[in-house]
């Protein structure tokens, strides 16, 4: 489904994301490709491509020139941060740990062999959020999910109802909070800085590296990603280097500690 | 005294006309002119590369024009030297005309200085929307005198600096997030927790509306006609026509569905040798 294929000339091709659209046609140097969003709310389990299929109607078509012959569907983090709201207070206590998972949307871009963007949209519709003071603060996109603790061993939640870890277009990020501090953390919203996440695929599914929060014993929170990439899993983009890793942990630093109060 | 020794000086230099005296110190007058607007420009382009990032857009259009003008009253002062002209009697003609134009530019003065006080206070910086009276704008420009906004329907408008410093004005875009006061009446028949969550639905589906800070829903008044609902949106500011338009369309399709009466005034005509004949209007 992320893969290059080669389109046949004048054929429209189609992928599906679990609700929302991409389409696609070639003729030539001449590209056409057009997407129809889906509110994140109704999406429902259907995804992959690109199949054969008919023009899409009453969708703005976009056009693109270019002498490439092949093109993928390629999936990308938003560059803003996404807010995720726990369903309940999560109150971590000293030294114990907890591991959440939740369901980034991605923007899809239209990639060409040479890495230029045909074009690119974000499929799903999302309203916005916005953390911090109203003087200052951070767009967020605001993701409609709860987020549900997974305690070492535990396979199921048992809260969880969306049944977004059944949703292939999406891309799944698998956190882990530790409290290494003296007090209790009570966890309420999390914000996922996307600059340092790779994505990754295997059988049609996406993840992204591990993030690991640690609130530390002088009251301050370090989070890091798990960098080295993971085993029998294709990298489908890579995440920044050098620099953003300061920046990601300064911010999270600045965004944990306010949210979580310490 | 000083200022006829002046003409003097200019009406000695015509017997020199064609001469070639004359064409040779127009000649270094023109290369020293030529010198001094280039190595003003240099200066102008070095200190504005120097300084930019460090200080607001205005404050660095400020010092460019500085810059230039000095530039311009070297330049004068250039011309006068080369054509003989003794400067310390138009130096001296200038103190007396100083006190005339001061008189004469007591406003143009006042807008100066409310210049300067604008760029240090920074109320606002260029592309900010302003609301000054009744004009709202973009910042195009702050000058010395005035500053020009363009407003939303394309006009152009100066406002001086003093009118600025004197009266209250608004910058609109000042903090990246707004709110969105919608006001709704419903009729006295309606129950208003079931209006309430109706409001909360389109505000939390609303795409333009931010989720956080939450929306503001307060019951504010008894009127005559109904009961005033305040709806506060919190938006991102560059989405202010997209939530309102949105917003306005989504809560009248919703009360029409959920039945909510939204009352208006009525008018009834009662002619005097017939029944009433209600309009609506």
């Amino acid at each position: 489904m992320w893969n290059f294929f080669e389109p046949e000339n004048s054929q429209w091709y189609r992928w599906r994301l679990d609700g929302s659209l991409v389409y696609l046609r070639r003729n030539g140097e001449e590209w056409r490709i057009a997407f129809v969003p889906e509110d994140f709310n109704k999406l429902h389990v259907d995804c992959g491509g690109p199949d054969k299929a008919d023009p899409p109607e009453g969708t703005p078509i976009s056009f693109g020139v270019s002498r490439a012959k092949k093109v993928a569907l390629k999936p990308r983090l938003n560059a803003l941060p996404y807010l995720i709201v726990s369903r309940n207070v999560v109150r971590i206590l000293p030294g114990a740990e907890a591991s959440f998972d939740v369901a980034l949307p991605p923007m899809v871009r239209l990639e060409l062999e040479n890495g230029d963007s045909l074009g690119e949209a974000m499929p799903y519709r999302l309203s916005n959020t916005w953390f911090g003071d109203t003087t200052a603060g951070t767009l967020c996109l605001s993701l409609p999910t709860a987020l549900d603790p997974r305690c070492h061993g535990e396979t199921d939640t048992g809260i969880c109802e969306e049944g977004y870890e059944n949703f292939n277009s999406l891309v799944h990020c698998e956190i882990v909070v530790r409290n290494e501090s003296k007090v209790p953390v009570d966890l309420k919203r999390l914000a996922i800085y996307t600059d340092l996440l790779g994505i990754y695929e295997k059988d049609g599914r996406l993840t992204t590296d591990v993030v690991h929060i640690n609130s530390l014993p002088d009251g301050g929170l370090k989070m890091t990603v798990q960098g080295e990439g993971k085993k029998g899993w294709h990298r489908l983009t890579s995440r920044s280097e050098s620099g953003l890793s300061e920046l990601l942990v300064r911010r999270g630093v600045n965004f944990l500690r306010s949210m979580t109060g310490l | 005294m000083k200022f006829l020794n002046l003409f003097n000086d200019l009406f000695q230099q015509f017997p020199l006309l064609g001469t070639k005296d004359f064409y040779s110190r127009l000649i270094e007058g023109a290369v020293a002119i030529l010198l001094i607007l280039v190595s003003f420009k240099i200066i102008q382009v070095f200190v504005a590369r120097l300084i930019k990032g460090h200080v607001p857009d205005q404050r660095l259009l400020f010092v460019r024009k500085l810059i230039r003008y000095t530039g311009f009253v070297v330049v004068i002062m250039t011309i006068f030297n080369r054509l003989g002209i003794d400067l310390s009697a138009l130096l001296g003609a200038a103190g007396i005309a100083g006190v005339a134009l001061g008189f004469a530019s007591q406003t143009s003065v006042s807008n100066v200085i409310s210049g300067l006080f604008l760029v240090s206070e920074k109320p606002f910086v260029l592309g900010d929307v302003i609301q000054v009276a009744d004009t709202t704008g973009i910042v195009e420009s702050i000058d010395l005198l005035s500053i020009k906004l363009r407003t939303f329907d394309n006009r152009f408008v100066r406002i001086p600096n003093e009118t600025l410093i004197k009266t209250n004005m608004i910058n609109v875009t000042r903090y990246p997030i707004r709110r969105l006061d919608v006001w709704v009446t419903v009729g006295y028949k309606e129950d208003l927790e079931r209006v309430k969550t109706v409001l909360e639905d389109l505000a939390r589906h609303n795409l333009y509306a931010l989720d956080n800070p939450e929306p503001l829903i307060v019951l504010d008044k008894f009127d005559a006609s109904g009961i005033n609902i305040l709806c506060g949106l919190w938006f991102e500011k560059s989405n202010y026509l997209a939530l309102k338009n949105s917003i306005m369309l989504e809560i009248k399709r919703r009360f029409e569905a959920e039945r909510i009466e939204i009352p208006y005034q009525k008018i009834d005509i009662r002619l005097a040798d017939s029944q009433s004949i209600p309009l609506k209007g």
